[in-house]
């Protein structure tokens, strides 16, 4: 495993590269987009656990942090949906450049997967997708983050005794006026042009937006499945905002990517 | 233009940590090294990012800083020996230690952390003579007089409270024994079952004794309490009344922060701990604008 930083100089990236922990070694690397702000918090041992079992199944895995995220530079509230998706670019031809592999497939949770899928967009070097819970509809998800946020600080001491005035954030995340209105405008299921040439629906909780974004994948010109796994992750319950997930409980739906990557991968 | 680096170190080279630069032209060792130890289970990030912010904003003053990651934590592997509890933590900031002096020339260090890495960071700068300074968030705190009272009144004015006393009669006898007992005896009881995590402190007799031994030392301490501690501190001056008799030459900081919980989750809030720490770490020198930043290669 090795901890570093890559991109631009202007906008450092931080990822930690796991090379392969197995023969045979596989054709295919593997990009793993995290969720952003608390879920990424959340979802940090989860990401590094997939990643140690991907690299045992024989893959070239990166993970890596946005701009304004985890350790990479800058400041979340500069940060634009279209910047995110450009850093998952970033990362797929570092790992390309790093490992020598000519296809990568992306795995994405939460936002994560949402960036995942866009930046598949207009790429050739795109093998599989795993969208694992993905935010479909950009507004909803901002909703409900705001919803968490407020009932996470009227849970803490001291309660707020007013509205928050100006820009405090989401859970900790800066949100700009940009984020908000990229995320606002969000629909996944309308997404042109995706680049994988197959695409894995893991969820392991109904909503309604997937029931859409199921159809609008079948209707591509790609292989899509849907894959609902028994790992409950609870992502909108204001009880479990600061749980972390333990790799044992996910077991179930870490399992079901390796299956689907290394099916594409052979 | 401040840069970040991943450094791997330790003995088996499985700790991560990410170094910050101070800015180009900062003379070797004119600042100590900076250490920020976790936050209980949460990776070097810190809650909110917290100690990004904080290490950022201390490099841009020129220290170097360190933010990384225990045994079995964040990106740092498991141990393979034995080591445990306070034992690995201080090997392990130790092996940080050297890391940031092989790094930047650094022969002092301050050290810092939230909750268990403020008890951390006060357990490891008593033991460690490279230590000049350390930064407790919310760390140790002893119940004073002053403590009860305010925390009654609280309680008394809360509505929250007494929906919870009418609706639940165990509630309210505990309250009314509470009640009972005199102020001293509720200063020094221990925390109620309502606590959100369990905080072993030391007894303070050693706590107060450490201090002395560590300001005779010559070492600056600073003590940053949040509202959010308020089972166990909940007014400014709680710290000086706690530690009566204990003289600070100067060396002892307290900072109180009323509004905020304890992990500054509000922005602004955040903003107020970052510029509190940079104050008291920087105490002759002007604020400086904040410094985008960059990162060299592994």
């Amino acid at each position: 495993m090795t901890p570093f930083y890559f991109g631009s100089s202007k906008r450092p990236l931080f990822g930690v590269y796991h090379p392969p922990q197995a023969r045979p070694v596989r054709e295919t690397g593997v990009v793993l987009c995290a969720p952003v702000g608390h879920e990424y918090v959340r979802a940090h041992r989860l990401v590094r656990s997939l990643a140690g079992t991907l690299a045992k199944s024989g893959f070239h895995v990166l993970r890596f942090d946005y701009s304004g995220c985890g350790d990479s530079s800058g400041d979340a509230a500069d940060a634009t949906l279209a910047s995110w998706i450009e850093d998952v670019g970033t990362a797929l031809d570092e790992l390309k450049d790093t490992s020598g592999v000519s296809k990568v497939s992306l795995v994405g949770i939460r936002l994560g997967a949402t960036l995942a899928l866009l930046a598949s967009r207009r790429r050739k070097d795109v093998e599989g997708c795993v969208l694992w819970d993905p935010v479909v509809d950009g507004a909803t998800y901002l909703s409900s983050v705001e919803a968490l946020h407020h009932a996470f600080l009227a849970a803490e001491y001291p309660p707020p005794t007013g509205e928050e005035e100006g820009d405090e954030g989401l859970l900790g995340l800066a949100v700009g006026a940009r984020m908000r209105a990229d995320l606002a405008a969000l629909d996944l299921a309308s997404t042109a042009g995706v680049g994988a040439r197959a695409v894995a629906l893991l969820t392991s909780e109904e909503r309604p937006e997937y029931g859409r974004l199921r159809d609008a994948l079948a209707a591509m010109p790609l292989r899509s499945t849907h894959l609902a796994v028994d790992a409950r992750a609870d992502w909108d319950d204001a009880g479990r905002i600061i749980a972390t997930f333990l790799p044992q409980q996910m077991q179930p739906a870490i399992q079901e990517v390796v299956s689907f990557v290394t099916a594409g991968a052979s | 233009m401040l840069k970040e680096k991943a450094l791997l170190f330790g003995r088996s080279k499985s700790l991560v940590g990410i170094l910050t630069e101070p800015p180009r032209g900062t003379p070797a060792g004119s600042r100590p090294g900076v250490l920020l130890l976790n936050a209980g289970v949460l990776h070097r990030v810190g809650p909110n990012g917290m100690y990004v912010a904080i290490a950022r904003a201390l490099a841009a003053q020129g220290f170097p800083v360190l933010r990384f990651d225990f045994s079995g934590i964040g990106d740092s592997d498991p141990r393979r020996d034995a080591l445990s509890g306070d034992d690995a933590a201080l090997e392990e900031t130790r092996d940080a230690m050297d890391a940031l002096a092989a790094a930047k020339g650094v022969s002092t260090f301050v050290l810092m952390g939230l909750c268990s890495g403020a008890d951390n960071a006060f357990l490891i700068a008593r033991i460690d003579e490279r230590v000049v300074g350390a930064v407790m968030l919310d760390g140790f705190a002893y119940r004073t007089v002053g403590f009860t009272r305010r925390y009654w009144m609280q309680r008394l004015r809360s509505g929250r409270a007494w929906r919870r006393l009418l609706a639940d009669p165990a509630a309210l006898l505990g309250a009314v024994r509470k009640l009972t007992r005199s102020a001293t005896e509720e200063a020094t009881a221990e925390p109620g079952p309502q606590a959100m995590f369990v905080r072993a402190f030391p007894p303070k007799e050693r706590a107060m004794a450490d201090c002395a031994a560590m300001i005779e030392r010559g070492v600056e301490l600073c003590f940053v309490y949040s509202a959010g501690q308020y089972l166990f501190y909940n007014y400014r001056e709680q710290f000086d009344d706690a530690f009566r008799g204990l003289d600070y030459k100067g060396r002892v900081h307290v900072e109180y922060f009323p509004e905020e919980n304890h992990t500054y989750t509000r922005r602004s809030h955040l903003a107020l701990l970052v510029a509190a720490i940079v104050a008291a770490e920087t105490p002759t020198a002007a604020p400086a604008p904040a410094i985008p930043v960059a990162a060299s290669g592994s």
